[in-house]
Protein backbone atom coordinates (compact mmCIF):
# COMPACT_ATOMS: atom_id res chain seq x y z
CA UNK A 1 0.00 0.00 0.00
CA UNK A 2 1.12 3.49 -0.74
CA UNK A 3 2.55 5.06 2.00
CA UNK A 4 0.39 7.81 3.60
CA UNK A 5 1.80 11.18 5.58
CA UNK A 6 0.79 11.94 8.74
CA UNK A 7 -2.56 13.10 7.99
CA UNK A 8 -3.29 9.82 6.51
CA UNK A 9 -3.67 11.36 3.37
CA UNK A 10 -1.36 9.57 0.71
CA UNK A 11 1.19 11.74 -0.37
CA UNK A 12 1.89 11.82 -4.29
CA UNK A 13 5.21 10.60 -4.51
CA UNK A 14 5.62 7.69 -2.08
CA UNK A 15 8.02 5.22 -2.76
CA UNK A 16 5.40 2.06 -3.29
CA UNK A 17 5.10 -0.85 -4.59
CA UNK A 18 2.71 -0.14 -6.92
CA UNK A 19 1.92 -3.21 -9.26
CA UNK A 20 -0.32 -1.98 -11.65
CA UNK A 21 0.36 1.09 -13.92
CA UNK A 22 -0.62 1.95 -16.75
CA UNK A 23 1.85 3.54 -18.99
CA UNK A 24 1.98 6.41 -21.37
CA UNK A 25 1.20 4.78 -24.47
CA UNK A 26 -1.26 2.33 -23.23
CA UNK A 27 -5.11 3.59 -23.51
CA UNK A 28 -7.83 1.49 -21.84
CA UNK A 29 -11.51 1.97 -22.72
CA UNK A 30 -14.02 0.07 -21.06
CA UNK A 31 -14.51 -0.93 -17.06
CA UNK A 32 -11.81 -1.22 -14.43
CA UNK A 33 -12.12 -2.50 -11.47
CA UNK A 34 -9.57 -4.10 -8.99
CA UNK A 35 -8.14 -3.73 -5.29
CA UNK A 36 -4.82 -2.50 -5.59
CA UNK A 37 -2.77 0.74 -6.11
CA UNK A 38 -3.49 2.18 -10.13
CA UNK A 39 -0.70 4.56 -11.48
CA UNK A 40 -2.01 6.05 -14.49
CA UNK A 41 0.62 7.49 -17.20
CA UNK A 42 -1.41 6.62 -19.94
CA UNK A 43 -5.66 6.96 -20.82
CA UNK A 44 -8.47 5.91 -18.86
CA UNK A 45 -12.02 6.00 -20.88
CA UNK A 46 -14.87 4.71 -18.74
CA UNK A 47 -15.65 3.86 -15.16
CA UNK A 48 -12.85 3.05 -12.66
CA UNK A 49 -13.39 1.21 -9.75
CA UNK A 50 -10.92 1.15 -7.17
CA UNK A 51 -10.61 -0.21 -3.74
CA UNK A 52 -7.42 1.67 -3.21
CA UNK A 53 -5.71 4.62 -4.28
CA UNK A 54 -5.53 6.15 -7.72
CA UNK A 55 -3.11 8.06 -8.65
CA UNK A 56 -2.99 9.66 -11.99
CA UNK A 57 0.90 11.18 -13.26
CA UNK A 58 0.97 14.44 -14.73
CA UNK A 59 0.65 12.67 -18.19
CA UNK A 60 -2.05 10.40 -17.25
CA UNK A 61 -5.75 11.04 -18.50
CA UNK A 62 -8.47 9.69 -16.79
CA UNK A 63 -11.75 10.27 -18.84
CA UNK A 64 -13.99 8.78 -16.44
CA UNK A 65 -16.22 7.85 -13.38
CA UNK A 66 -13.34 7.09 -10.42
CA UNK A 67 -15.09 5.69 -7.62
CA UNK A 68 -11.61 5.04 -5.26
CA UNK A 69 -10.63 4.86 -1.76
CA UNK A 70 -8.06 7.54 -2.47
CA UNK A 71 -7.26 9.61 -5.68
CA UNK A 72 -4.29 11.63 -5.87
CA UNK A 73 -4.75 13.62 -9.15
CA UNK A 74 -1.70 14.73 -10.75
CA UNK A 75 -2.59 14.42 -14.50
CA UNK A 76 -6.18 15.41 -15.88
CA UNK A 77 -9.09 13.70 -14.92
CA UNK A 78 -12.42 15.07 -16.95
CA UNK A 79 -15.04 13.00 -15.28
CA UNK A 80 -16.63 12.63 -11.35
CA UNK A 81 -14.62 11.08 -8.17
CA UNK A 82 -16.04 9.91 -5.89
CA UNK A 83 -13.58 8.74 -3.24
CA UNK A 84 -14.10 7.25 0.36
CA UNK A 85 -11.18 8.53 2.11
CA UNK A 86 -9.46 11.51 0.35
CA UNK A 87 -9.04 13.10 -2.64
CA UNK A 88 -5.62 14.98 -3.43
CA UNK A 89 -5.63 17.76 -6.30
CA UNK A 90 -1.65 18.24 -7.15
CA UNK A 91 -0.20 21.45 -8.50
CA UNK A 92 -0.27 20.11 -11.82
CA UNK A 93 -4.03 18.69 -11.62
CA UNK A 94 -6.67 19.40 -14.04
CA UNK A 95 -9.80 18.61 -12.85
CA UNK A 96 -13.40 19.30 -14.65
CA UNK A 97 -15.75 17.31 -12.81
CA UNK A 98 -17.28 17.02 -9.33
CA UNK A 99 -15.26 15.60 -6.43
CA UNK A 100 -17.22 13.81 -3.72
CA UNK A 101 -15.03 12.62 -0.22
CA UNK A 102 -14.93 13.19 3.31
CA UNK A 103 -11.36 14.85 2.89
CA UNK A 104 -10.36 17.13 -0.20
CA UNK A 105 -7.12 18.53 -0.91
CA UNK A 106 -6.53 20.60 -3.60
CA UNK A 107 -2.95 22.42 -3.65
CA UNK A 108 -1.83 25.96 -5.39
CA UNK A 109 -1.68 25.30 -9.11
CA UNK A 110 -4.02 22.72 -9.47
CA UNK A 111 -6.84 23.79 -11.85
CA UNK A 112 -10.50 22.58 -10.88
CA UNK A 113 -14.01 22.92 -12.02
CA UNK A 114 -17.21 21.54 -10.76
CA UNK A 115 -18.30 20.66 -7.54
CA UNK A 116 -17.38 19.61 -4.38
CA UNK A 117 -19.08 17.60 -1.94
CA UNK A 118 -17.96 16.70 1.50
CA UNK A 119 -20.68 14.34 2.95
CA UNK A 120 -20.32 10.97 1.18
CA UNK A 121 -23.93 10.66 0.77
CA UNK A 122 -25.12 7.74 2.88
CA UNK A 123 -27.25 5.91 -0.13
CA UNK A 124 -28.79 3.11 2.10
CA UNK A 125 -30.22 5.38 4.61
CA UNK A 126 -31.48 7.81 2.41
CA UNK A 127 -33.09 4.53 0.06
CA UNK A 128 -34.58 3.40 2.67
CA UNK A 129 -36.41 6.55 4.16
CA UNK A 130 -38.08 7.17 1.20
CA UNK A 131 -39.28 3.70 0.57
CA UNK A 132 -40.88 4.19 4.10
CA UNK A 133 -42.30 7.74 3.10
CA UNK A 134 -43.47 6.23 -0.49
CA UNK A 135 -45.61 3.02 2.26
CA UNK A 136 -47.23 5.52 4.13
CA UNK A 137 -48.46 8.33 1.38
CA UNK A 138 -47.31 11.29 3.11
CA UNK A 139 -45.05 10.87 5.64
CA UNK A 140 -44.48 14.96 6.15
CA UNK A 141 -42.15 14.46 9.13
CA UNK A 142 -39.40 12.42 7.47
CA UNK A 143 -39.97 13.74 3.98
CA UNK A 144 -38.66 17.34 4.09
CA UNK A 145 -35.55 16.12 5.75
CA UNK A 146 -34.51 13.67 3.69
CA UNK A 147 -35.59 16.53 0.61
CA UNK A 148 -33.24 18.95 1.97
CA UNK A 149 -30.37 16.55 2.50
CA UNK A 150 -30.08 15.50 -0.60
CA UNK A 151 -30.40 18.38 -2.84
CA UNK A 152 -27.93 20.37 -1.25
CA UNK A 153 -25.48 18.30 -1.28
CA UNK A 154 -25.59 16.11 -4.29
CA UNK A 155 -24.57 17.61 -7.42
CA UNK A 156 -26.06 16.44 -10.65
CA UNK A 157 -24.41 13.56 -11.69
CA UNK A 158 -24.82 9.46 -13.08
CA UNK A 159 -25.31 8.19 -9.13
CA UNK A 160 -27.52 10.43 -7.51
CA UNK A 161 -30.27 10.45 -9.83
CA UNK A 162 -31.86 7.72 -8.60
CA UNK A 163 -32.66 9.40 -5.64
CA UNK A 164 -33.69 12.50 -7.00
CA UNK A 165 -36.70 11.82 -8.12
CA UNK A 166 -38.20 10.20 -4.88
CA UNK A 167 -38.34 13.53 -3.14
CA UNK A 168 -39.77 15.31 -6.26
CA UNK A 169 -42.79 12.69 -6.21
CA UNK A 170 -43.42 13.56 -3.07
CA UNK A 171 -44.07 17.10 -3.18
CA UNK A 172 -46.27 16.86 -5.71
CA UNK A 173 -48.10 14.56 -2.81
CA UNK A 174 -49.72 17.11 -0.97
CA UNK A 175 -53.78 16.90 -1.68
CA UNK A 176 -55.38 19.67 -1.87
CA UNK A 177 -58.71 17.17 -0.86
CA UNK A 178 -58.17 15.91 2.36
CA UNK A 179 -59.45 12.75 2.07
CA UNK A 180 -61.13 11.46 6.01
CA UNK A 181 -59.32 8.71 8.11
CA UNK A 182 -59.94 5.33 7.81
CA UNK A 183 -63.34 5.58 10.27
CA UNK A 184 -65.07 6.50 7.28
CA UNK A 185 -64.21 3.25 4.91
CA UNK A 186 -65.27 1.07 7.83
CA UNK A 187 -68.94 2.30 7.46
CA UNK A 188 -68.81 2.42 3.63
CA UNK A 189 -67.34 -1.44 3.52
CA UNK A 190 -69.02 -4.87 4.37
CA UNK A 191 -69.26 -4.75 8.47
CA UNK A 192 -66.80 -8.16 8.99
CA UNK A 193 -63.88 -6.19 7.08
CA UNK A 194 -61.20 -4.59 8.76
CA UNK A 195 -60.36 -1.12 7.18
CA UNK A 196 -57.76 -1.04 4.45
CA UNK A 197 -54.60 0.25 5.14
CA UNK A 198 -53.45 3.79 3.44
CA UNK A 199 -52.06 2.60 0.58
CA UNK A 200 -53.25 2.99 -2.98
CA UNK A 201 -54.60 -0.53 -4.44
CA UNK A 202 -51.72 0.20 -7.31
CA UNK A 203 -48.47 0.17 -4.93
CA UNK A 204 -47.42 3.55 -6.36
CA UNK A 205 -47.73 6.41 -4.17
CA UNK A 206 -46.72 9.06 -6.73
CA UNK A 207 -49.86 7.60 -9.03
CA UNK A 208 -53.01 9.65 -8.79
CA UNK A 209 -54.82 7.90 -5.66
CA UNK A 210 -58.66 7.65 -5.70
CA UNK A 211 -60.65 8.54 -2.48
CA UNK A 212 -61.32 5.06 -1.30
CA UNK A 213 -64.68 5.71 -0.86
CA UNK A 214 -66.55 6.17 -4.26
CA UNK A 215 -67.93 3.19 -3.56
CA UNK A 216 -71.59 3.32 -4.59
CA UNK A 217 -73.75 4.25 -1.77
CA UNK A 218 -75.67 1.69 -0.41
CA UNK A 219 -78.50 1.83 2.48
CA UNK A 220 -76.46 1.81 5.37
CA UNK A 221 -78.56 -0.05 8.03
CA UNK A 222 -78.99 1.93 11.07
CA UNK A 223 -77.03 0.34 13.53
CA UNK A 224 -74.00 0.97 11.53
CA UNK A 225 -74.72 4.12 10.53
CA UNK A 226 -72.25 6.95 12.65
CA UNK A 227 -73.62 9.64 14.67
CA UNK A 228 -72.11 12.20 12.23
CA UNK A 229 -72.20 11.44 8.93
CA UNK A 230 -69.40 12.26 7.34
CA UNK A 231 -69.19 13.41 3.61
CA UNK A 232 -66.23 12.67 1.55
CA UNK A 233 -65.39 15.80 -0.02
CA UNK A 234 -66.18 18.31 2.24
CA UNK A 235 -66.60 21.24 -0.46
CA UNK A 236 -68.12 23.46 1.83
CA UNK A 237 -68.58 24.03 5.40
CA UNK A 238 -71.23 21.69 7.12
CA UNK A 239 -72.39 24.69 8.63
CA UNK A 240 -74.15 26.09 5.60
CA UNK A 241 -77.39 24.62 4.83
CA UNK A 242 -78.90 24.96 1.58
CA UNK A 243 -82.21 23.20 1.11
CA UNK A 244 -80.98 21.65 -2.17
CA UNK A 245 -78.49 19.68 0.62
CA UNK A 246 -81.45 18.63 2.35
CA UNK A 247 -83.37 17.52 -0.85
CA UNK A 248 -80.30 15.62 -2.26
CA UNK A 249 -79.96 13.56 1.12
CA UNK A 250 -83.73 12.91 1.14
CA UNK A 251 -83.09 11.71 -2.36
CA UNK A 252 -80.69 9.19 -1.10
CA UNK A 253 -82.84 8.04 1.62
CA UNK A 254 -81.12 8.38 3.77
CA UNK A 255 -82.40 9.53 7.13
CA UNK A 256 -81.39 13.01 8.57
CA UNK A 257 -78.84 12.98 11.43
CA UNK A 258 -80.34 14.02 14.65
CA UNK A 259 -78.81 16.96 15.44
CA UNK A 260 -79.65 18.50 12.18
CA UNK A 261 -82.80 20.32 11.81
CA UNK A 262 -85.01 18.80 13.80
CA UNK A 263 -88.36 20.10 13.21
CA UNK A 264 -88.07 18.21 9.37
CA UNK A 265 -87.76 14.89 11.00
CA UNK A 266 -91.71 14.35 11.30
CA UNK A 267 -91.73 14.91 7.76
CA UNK A 268 -89.19 12.16 6.43
CA UNK A 269 -89.20 10.30 3.31
CA UNK A 270 -90.90 13.50 1.74
CA UNK A 271 -88.71 14.26 -1.32
CA UNK A 272 -89.59 18.14 -1.63
CA UNK A 273 -89.85 19.76 1.55
CA UNK A 274 -91.57 22.42 1.39
CA UNK A 275 -90.34 26.20 2.89
CA UNK A 276 -91.64 27.27 6.07
CA UNK A 277 -93.78 30.15 4.55
CA UNK A 278 -93.91 32.99 6.71
CA UNK A 279 -97.14 34.31 6.80
CA UNK A 280 -98.10 38.10 8.08
CA UNK A 281 -99.17 37.79 11.28
CA UNK A 282 -102.92 37.84 12.12
CA UNK A 283 -103.92 40.84 13.62
CA UNK A 284 -106.35 39.32 14.93
CA UNK A 285 -108.47 36.13 15.80
CA UNK A 286 -111.89 35.66 14.57
CA UNK A 287 -114.02 35.07 12.03
CA UNK A 288 -114.21 38.62 10.83
CA UNK A 289 -111.39 40.07 8.05
CA UNK A 290 -108.82 42.45 8.54
CA UNK A 291 -107.38 43.95 6.07
CA UNK A 292 -103.94 45.45 6.21
CA UNK A 293 -103.80 48.54 4.64
CA UNK A 294 -100.14 48.99 3.99
CA UNK B 1 10.63 1.00 -22.99
CA UNK B 2 7.51 2.00 -20.20
CA UNK B 3 5.63 -1.12 -19.78
CA UNK B 4 1.90 -1.52 -18.80
CA UNK B 5 1.58 -3.84 -15.61
CA UNK B 6 -1.65 -5.08 -14.95
CA UNK B 7 -2.06 -6.26 -11.31
CA UNK B 8 -3.68 -9.58 -9.91
CA UNK B 9 -6.45 -8.10 -8.02
CA UNK B 10 -7.69 -5.76 -11.77
CA UNK B 11 -10.23 -6.64 -13.72
CA UNK B 12 -10.70 -4.73 -17.02
CA UNK B 13 -13.74 -4.88 -19.09
CA UNK B 14 -13.29 -3.03 -22.93
CA UNK B 15 -10.30 -2.31 -24.67
CA UNK B 16 -6.69 -1.98 -24.07
CA UNK B 17 -4.52 -0.20 -26.84
CA UNK B 18 -0.79 0.73 -26.87
CA UNK B 19 2.47 0.64 -27.37
CA UNK B 20 4.26 -1.09 -25.00
CA UNK B 21 4.70 -4.10 -23.42
CA UNK B 22 1.89 -5.13 -21.39
CA UNK B 23 2.05 -7.98 -18.25
CA UNK B 24 -0.74 -9.10 -17.41
CA UNK B 25 -1.26 -10.30 -13.73
CA UNK B 26 -5.06 -9.93 -13.97
CA UNK B 27 -8.03 -10.36 -15.35
CA UNK B 28 -8.99 -8.61 -19.03
CA UNK B 29 -11.80 -9.21 -21.48
CA UNK B 30 -12.74 -7.33 -24.77
CA UNK B 31 -9.61 -6.83 -26.83
CA UNK B 32 -5.82 -6.44 -26.85
CA UNK B 33 -3.98 -4.55 -29.48
CA UNK B 34 -0.34 -3.73 -28.37
CA UNK B 35 2.30 -2.90 -31.07
CA UNK B 36 4.92 -4.48 -28.54
CA UNK B 37 5.06 -7.59 -26.53
CA UNK B 38 2.56 -9.11 -24.67
CA UNK B 39 2.97 -11.66 -21.18
CA UNK B 40 0.39 -13.45 -19.94
CA UNK B 41 1.53 -14.23 -16.30
CA UNK B 42 0.88 -17.12 -14.56
CA UNK B 43 -2.52 -16.00 -12.27
CA UNK B 44 -3.76 -14.01 -15.51
CA UNK B 45 -6.72 -14.45 -17.47
CA UNK B 46 -7.71 -12.80 -21.12
CA UNK B 47 -10.53 -13.54 -22.55
CA UNK B 48 -10.21 -11.55 -25.53
CA UNK B 49 -9.17 -11.34 -29.07
CA UNK B 50 -5.21 -10.32 -29.44
CA UNK B 51 -3.15 -8.26 -31.42
CA UNK B 52 0.61 -7.73 -30.61
CA UNK B 53 3.72 -8.25 -32.15
CA UNK B 54 4.82 -11.26 -29.70
CA UNK B 55 2.70 -12.91 -26.66
CA UNK B 56 4.50 -14.92 -24.16
CA UNK B 57 1.84 -17.13 -22.23
CA UNK B 58 1.80 -18.53 -18.68
CA UNK B 59 -1.89 -18.12 -17.83
CA UNK B 60 -4.83 -18.38 -19.52
CA UNK B 61 -6.21 -16.85 -23.05
CA UNK B 62 -9.55 -17.62 -24.34
CA UNK B 63 -9.80 -15.53 -27.76
CA UNK B 64 -8.03 -15.47 -31.14
CA UNK B 65 -4.42 -14.49 -30.93
CA UNK B 66 -2.43 -12.48 -33.60
CA UNK B 67 1.21 -12.06 -33.27
CA UNK B 68 3.24 -10.61 -36.06
CA UNK B 69 6.36 -12.24 -34.57
CA UNK B 70 6.07 -15.26 -32.39
CA UNK B 71 3.67 -16.88 -29.98
CA UNK B 72 5.31 -19.05 -27.18
CA UNK B 73 3.06 -21.15 -24.61
CA UNK B 74 4.74 -22.17 -22.15
CA UNK B 75 4.00 -24.71 -19.57
CA UNK B 76 1.01 -24.22 -17.63
CA UNK B 77 -0.46 -22.61 -19.75
CA UNK B 78 -3.87 -22.67 -21.21
CA UNK B 79 -5.19 -21.28 -24.90
CA UNK B 80 -8.20 -21.71 -26.48
CA UNK B 81 -8.58 -20.25 -29.71
CA UNK B 82 -6.80 -19.39 -32.87
CA UNK B 83 -3.45 -18.38 -33.15
CA UNK B 84 -2.00 -16.60 -36.48
CA UNK B 85 1.88 -16.13 -36.27
CA UNK B 86 5.00 -17.12 -38.11
CA UNK B 87 6.77 -18.47 -35.14
CA UNK B 88 5.39 -21.09 -32.50
CA UNK B 89 6.64 -22.03 -29.94
CA UNK B 90 4.29 -24.34 -27.60
CA UNK B 91 6.19 -26.07 -24.46
CA UNK B 92 5.75 -29.44 -23.39
CA UNK B 93 2.72 -29.29 -20.59
CA UNK B 94 0.63 -26.46 -22.34
CA UNK B 95 -2.78 -26.67 -23.46
CA UNK B 96 -3.89 -25.46 -25.80
CA UNK B 97 -6.97 -25.92 -28.40
CA UNK B 98 -7.73 -24.14 -31.37
CA UNK B 99 -6.27 -23.56 -35.06
CA UNK B 100 -2.82 -22.81 -35.79
CA UNK B 101 -2.21 -20.77 -38.86
CA UNK B 102 1.90 -19.42 -39.67
CA UNK B 103 1.10 -17.56 -42.34
CA UNK B 104 2.94 -20.07 -44.68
Amino acid sequence: MAQKTKNNLPSADASAEVVTHIGPGTRVVGRLAGQEDLRVHGTIEGTVRLGATLFVEPEGVILAEVHAHDVVVSGTVVGNLHADNAIVLTASARVVGDLRSPRISVEPGAAFRGAISMDPPDVEALEATAAASRGYGASRASAPTVRSGAISERPTNGDTRRAAPAPVRQQQQAPSVRLPPRRAQAFTAAPGRAPAPFTSPTGNSWAPREPQNFTPREPVRPALRPAFEEKTIIVQHPAIRSSDDRSRRRAEALPPADHLDPSEQTEGGVANVPRKKVRPKPLARGKHKVERVD
Amino acid sequence: MATTVIGSSIVIDGEISGEEHLVVHGTVKGRINVRDSLVVENGGLVEATVETSSITVNGTVNGDISASERAELRPNSTVVGDIRAPRILIADGASFKGTVDMGG
